[in-house]
């Protein structure tokens, strides 16, 4: 699929921004603090509903104004698709799909398909197990309604059962009212948790074989979920079964320390080369070879659940790659629609890409450059 | 500071408290109120504390009424041996427009949710437990919200009148009747197959 047109209106540092893409390379290049990476933020706020940088839809909105609105046209599958995005201050986000107001965010996700890739994303190999979550999450709610509605549900009932397990006063009571919240959690836990497990299966396959290219075959990158339930057959059934044993032998653990102590809460998705746990033990070239083969493994997960490539967003990320992985990230956007900025227009960039459509932007004004 | 005299703004004020209704509205509402005739006024103001003094809660099923037992309960050609449960008042509406339910309700006002602080004794079941000691009845409909609270609500009391030996039912849950497929949303959808059938 690709982007055609973006419309930013009191976007960040945006008074006013109306930019055509082409459906191949789009490069945005500029000093820092200019406002490149803005354009990538409201592109993955159609696309996800949300921001990457901030959790307060008010902070999209140009510091001195009360409102701002994305508009964004695009095609996927030769079809034309149109999404509005309004934010105003204390007020309810309004979004029209095709000129529809449509009531929730989430009707947004699946809509635009994109993978976003910033040198932050390292902390995915990192930091801790809750960006790896996070990473999880964000692409499968992409690509399955389901999986997004089932993980909501249960973090509200998780949400519940912690507080029933810390609430003193309701102490007495717990022998009857946490079996009620039981059910539920193992019911949508179990259905996160085997999605998660198709997915990080899927999805290692395709990365190690990419890190095998990256690596000239000597890192065997793998990719193993964790699932704090212990799960040896990965049947719908089985998991249900493993997981409602650990909810029943560890009630005990879990009223001691008010809080549940088990479920896709706790997953664990581990990185490693050989032997050897990349988040510890790895060096910086290996943790930053596994980020690039993890993204266009994602790239490749959503093309094949949905049947059309995703729209690449590049944030600065060629200034921290070497140029034997530069060479093979430019090869493998070949064909796909990319958006990615920079902070200067290096030779090795515009020599390896055909016809990239520049815009340059300085003090939130963009430009169109021709390349002679 | 308010710009009103003192009626007013108290006028305004009161009707800002009520759902739904923000401070411009209050004003047009106040306003309105102001230039209606003496009488009407008056009525309206009888008519809120009129509803206010004289609703109550039945007896049998808690649902709002105006008498000790409501009209649903002390309607003789309605089937006493089946009861369906909601968790509010306007649920019972919902339910009687049907006009294919024959048998009583009973209102737990609320759901059970610890993050509200709302748990089993906080709603009305113990009232519904005493109506199922005699062995008149046979079945409750648990007809709960279907949202994670409803469910467990729905749960908690399928699971405490099983040793009474009532049948426990749960009302199902997918596709709207009379629209068309392609306009269910994905989650309703996933429920309806979940929920699917033999035929």
């Amino acid at each position: 699929m690709n982007i055609e047109f973006i419309y930013l209106k009191n976007f960040r540092n945006y008074e006013e921004l109306s930019i055509k893409l082409n459906p191949g390379i789009n490069i945005i290049f500029g000093e820092n603090a200019q406002g490149k990476t803005n354009i990538l933020e409201s592109i993955y706020l159609l696309s996800m509903g949300k921001s990457y940088r901030t959790q307060k839809y008010n902070e999209m909105i140009k510091w001195d104004k009360e409102k701002c609105k994305v508009y964004i046209e695009y095609n996927k599958k030769d079809i034309e698709g149109n999404i509005e995005f309004f934010i105003a201050k204390n007020k309810k986000k309004q979004i029209k799909i095709n000129g529809v107001n449509v009531e929730k965010v989430s009707d947004i996700l699946g809509r635009i398909n994109t993978v976003m890739f910033s040198p932050e994303h390292i902390k995915i190999i990192k930091e801790g197990p809750v960006e790896r979550r996070r990473f999880i999450d964000a692409i499968l709610s992409q690509v399955k309604p389901s999986y997004y509605y089932n993980l909501i549900q249960y973090l509200k009932v998780l949400g519940q059962r912690n507080v029933l397990l810390s609430d003193e006063k309701r102490k007495n009571e717990l022998g009857k009212t946490l079996d009620i919240w039981d059910n539920q959690l193992i019911e949508y836990g179990s259905k996160v948790i085997k999605e998660r497990y198709i997915f990080i299966n899927n999805i290692s396959k395709t990365a190690s074989s990419i890190n095998d290219k990256l690596s000239g075959g000597k890192e065997n990158l793998v990719l193993k979920y964790k699932p704090s339930v212990n799960i040896h057959d990965y049947s719908s059934d089985n998991i249900k079964k493993s997981y409602e044993s650990i909810i029943t032998k560890g009630r005990a653990k879990d009223i001691k320390r008010g809080i549940t102590n088990w479920g896709p809460h706790r997953d664990e998705l581990i990185f490693s080369i050989g032997e050897k746990e990349l988040r510890n033990f790895g060096s910086q070239g290996q943790q930053r070879s596994a980020l690039l083969s993890l993204k266009l493994a994602e790239t490749i997960f959503i093309k094949d659940e949905t049947g059309t490539t995703p729209v690449l967003l590049l944030d600065d990320v060629f200034s921290e790659l070497d140029n034997a992985r530069r060479g093979y990230l430019l090869e493998y956007i070949k064909d796909i629609q990319v958006i990615l900025t920079c902070t200067d227009l290096n030779n090795m960039i515009l020599k390896n890409i055909k016809n990239p459509s520049l815009f340059h932007v300085k003090n939130a004004v963009v430009s169109r450059v021709f390349n002679e | 500071m308010s710009y009103y005299a003192a009626p007013i703004a108290k006028l305004i004020d009161a009707f800002a408290k009520l759902p739904g209704i923000g401070n411009k509205t209050a004003q047009r509402l106040a306003f309105y109120l102001l230039n209606m005739p003496m009488k009407d006024a008056e009525e309206l103001a009888n008519a809120i504390t009129n509803a206010r003094k004289s609703v109550r809660y039945c007896e049998v099923c808690c649902n709002i009424t105006d008498k000790v037992k409501c009209n649903i309960c002390s309607d003789l050609k309605r089937d006493d041996s089946i009861i369906c449960i909601v968790e509010d008042p306007r649920d019972v509406v919902a339910m009687e427009r049907t006009k294919e339910f024959k048998g009583l309700y009973h209102v737990l006002h609320g759901a059970i949710s610890p993050m509200d602080d709302i748990g089993p004794s906080d709603i009305r079941i113990r009232e519904l437990l005493d109506r199922l000691k005699g062995d008149k009845v046979r079945e409750i409909i648990l007809a709960t919200n279907p949202n994670i609270e409803g469910e467990a609500t729905a749960m908690y009391i399928s699971r405490i009148v099983k040793p009474l030996g009532v049948k426990a039912t749960r009302i199902a849950h997918g596709v709207p009747v009379g629209g068309d497929l392609e306009y269910a949303d994905e989650v309703t959808l996933m429920k309806a197959l979940e929920g699917r059938r033999e035929i």
